[in-house]
């Protein structure tokens, strides 16, 4: 039996919609959009918090990212270190999974935090390499963290460097910034430095975290960035460009054809349940 | 070997971790000696955790070399043999200089072979959500109307084009955000945190053996 | 451009195509180009994870005195005699700590920061947001947690309640969803940018 057009409209092949999707996301690549940007309140509040800092302040950074999901994280974290390394705050990072510590080091290489704003390693910043256990790891270091790590990412002794004298529990820090690719992450933050030790947290993760995160905002998590629009917001704030914005104004086009072919599902749908009813008012 | 060494000893192990901890949430900063054992048996869970990964690896490294050894069909074999060739290539070049990882031929192929590979495999998640949620988000009740609607508006705000050409888009898509959204969060994460205590407290009273009856007894 | 930087644009190509071939069917380019991955994740995994546990938490620390770090070695690799059948009851020790920590660490940390804090929340938001939002909110929560009730038949007013909370809840997976597709989008769109970049622009000479 022949398909109406209704019942085609429900039932287009999935390859035209691939088809389609790898088209609209090529023209914007090939040709930029330049689409203005609207910040969100939650990267304000990210934005914010940072500049405010004390001088001096420690910030810890959980970078827990993944090199795998690098295009969602790099203008977050890229933005993130910039800002920092123009504040006068210090930085301890550490790696919850084993892509972190790699990740941070490509960062620093990209960002040369020496030449470019004058910090020195193990007086203004410190990368500890990856630590096991998740939220174990977090409730160790936020009790003890000398008793966590004794080299760093490099494999040099902690103890010759005077960041790492003044990093030594939770009370040592400002902040903490939680990278993750797990929507689970701020239930875990909160419980390990929230409940106990009353800190606040700040997150980036992924654009799909950022319903589930928002639950904490601004009480316990006054701000956040999620996905690459995220960091191309803090981009924008902090002043520091970045691959956010083309990777932003690339992604543009890419949704529409499923948008498209949502709307013809639903005239298909609408379309079959009227006609089936005028079927039945027919053959009474 | 008796029942008690194999059974109720490794319980009576997680039962008393499981209540020390509770007692020292509960103590004041006067018990030191309390907070100082917490830390560090925090810290053997970190340890152990790590030694579960490695044996993790290990296990897969073993599969594949069994199944090289044991050679039943060759669609299984030549993949296990380019797992273990790309195992044999990262694994020198991560091992033979003292910086490992951050050896710079070791970052060559682990960002330009491994990442292109993994990222590709995420990305495919692109289609799999495109091509079901065509089928799914139909009007056909109220709930597959609420979650394409969701869908849809929030879809639009996180793309710099939609609050472009929709005026409004943003403030409506950032307020249902903070309203239905974070309300159903809320709702679900009190729900979860509920299920988590009873796991707890069934892990406190022994009544939680799947620690004890994931490993068979000869 | 270097000859190295153009091979590494090109072995990215090769290896990102390779894996979206799958697109159009299950075939050997993508099964190679998987196996890589799995074995790069193998070792990468191996090194990394033995370096943290082994010799940053362990070696180190013993060597600088800590005696006390060589029993969490000892309980980490007694996880290895799974490997076992007569032994491996062994394995429940390590496994039966690190299940009792990683419960204790949560246990009352849960109670206080996804109940109490999450009600306490809910509660003053009435000070914080306008009325209108607050009882959209306030509505949210209660009739999304009427749905979670299993102990009681979804009838009545707790039926009505749940049904509500079903619908809210879909929503707010929509929500989710849409994070997700651009989380893919993004993906797939940065794997494209760097084909241009690092790839094909190189060859065309720009």
């Amino acid at each position: 039996m022949s398909k109406s057009i209704y019942e085609k409209l429900r039932t287009i092949p999935d390859g035209y919609l691939a088809l389609l999707s790898f088209l609209c996301m090529l023209i914007p690549i090939l040709h930029p959009l330049g689409m203005p940007l609207t910040i969100s309140e939650t990267t304000k509040g990210f934005y914010n918090t940072l500049v405010n800092l004390p001088e001096g302040s420690i910030v810890m950074v959980e970078g827990a990212g993944s090199l795998s999901n690098w295009d969602e994280f790099e203008a977050s974290m890229l933005a993130t270190y910039k800002l920092l390394f123009s504040l006068p705050v210090k930085i301890l990072s550490w790696g919850p999974n084993t892509d972190g510590p790699i990740i941070t080091d490509m960062l620093m290489k990209k960002i040369e935090p020496e030449k470019n704003f004058g910090k020195v390693y193990g007086r203004d910043y410190l990368i500890l390499g990856y630590i096991p256990g998740g939220e174990m790891a977090i409730a160790a270091i936020a009790a003890d963290t000398h008793g966590v790590a004794t080299k760093d990412f490099y494999g040099n002794d902690l103890s010759q460097y005077p960041l790492w004298d003044e990093c030594r529990n939770a009370d040592s820090y400002a902040i903490i910034i939680s990278t993750s690719t797990s929507c689970l992450n701020m239930d875990m933050q909160v419980r390990q430095w929230y409940s106990i030790h009353g800190k606040k947290i700040l997150e980036i993760n992924m654009a799909c975290c950022s319903p589930m995160s928002v639950v904490y905002f601004p009480d316990i998590m006054p701000g956040g960035l999620w996905g690459a629009k995220g960091g191309t917001e803090l981009e924008v704030l902090s002043g520091f460009p970045g691959p956010g914005a083309r990777l932003s104004d690339a992604s543009n086009l890419g949704v529409m054809p499923f948008l498209l072919f949502l709307v013809l599902a639903n005239i298909g749908y609408l379309g079959s349940k009227y006609a089936s009813k005028e079927k039945e008012e027919i053959a009474r | 070997m008796s029942r008690e060494v194999k059974r109720r000893i490794p319980l009576g192990i997680l039962m008393g971790i499981t209540a020390f901890f509770l007692i020292e949430y509960f103590a004041g900063p006067e018990f030191t000696a309390i907070h100082t054992a917490k830390t560090e048996l925090t810290r053997w869970g970190s340890i152990i955790s790590g030694f579960t990964s490695l044996f993790g690896a290990f296990l897969l490294l073993r599969t594949h070399v069994m199944r090289v050894a044991r050679h039943k069909s060759w669609y299984d074999t030549y993949y296990s043999i380019i797992v273990l060739f790309a195992f044999a290539l990262f694994f020198y070049l991560g091992t033979r200089t003292p910086e490992r990882i951050s050896d710079p031929g070791y970052q060559y192929v682990y960002r330009n072979m491994y990442r292109a590979a993994s990222t590709a495999i995420v990305s495919l998640c692109f289609f799999w959500c495109i091509y079901g949620g065509y089928r799914t988000f139909t009007i056909r009740s109220w709930e597959s109307a609420a979650i394409g609607l969701g869908a849809v508006i929030y879809t639009l705000r996180l793309l710099p084009i939609g609050p472009a050409l929709i005026p409004g888009l943003a403030p409506l898509a950032d307020w249902c955000l903070m309203t239905f959204n974070k309300g159903a969060t809320r709702g679900g994460t009190i729900a979860v945190g509920l299920g988590g205590l009873v796991l707890a407290l069934r892990t406190l009273i022994g009544k939680e053996t799947s620690a004890i009856e994931a490993l068979k007894e000869e | 451009m270097t000859l190295s930087e153009l091979a590494a644009g090109w072995f990215y190509l090769f290896f990102s195509f390779a894996i979206l071939t799958y697109l159009w069917k299950l075939n050997p380019l993508y099964r190679i180009a998987e196996a890589f991955s799995v074995g790069g994740l193998l070792a990468h995994s191996l090194i990394v994870t033995y370096g943290a546990t082994f010799e940053n938490l362990c070696i180190f620390p013993i060597k600088a005195g800590q005696w006390q770090r060589i029993i969490p070695m000892i309980f980490g690799f007694m996880v290895f005699f799974r490997l076992t059948r007569r032994y491996a009851w062994i394995a429940r020790y390590p496994t039966c700590i690190l299940a009792g920590v990683g419960t204790g660490v949560l246990f009352g940390a849960t109670f206080d920061a996804q109940i109490l804090k999450q009600i306490g929340m809910t509660a003053t938001m009435f000070q914080k947001i306008d009325i209108f939002s607050a009882i959209i909110t306030l509505i949210s929560v209660v009739t999304v947690l009427s749905y979670f009730i299993y102990t009681h038949e979804h009838r009545g007013p707790l039926g009505i309640s749940a049904r509500i909370g079903r619908v809210i809840a879909m929503f707010s997976f929509g929500m989710n969803f849409a994070g997700e597709l651009i989380w893919y989008l993004t993906l797939v769109v940065g794997i494209l940018t760097r084909w241009f970049d690092n790839a094909i622009m190189p060859l065309l000479g720009k």
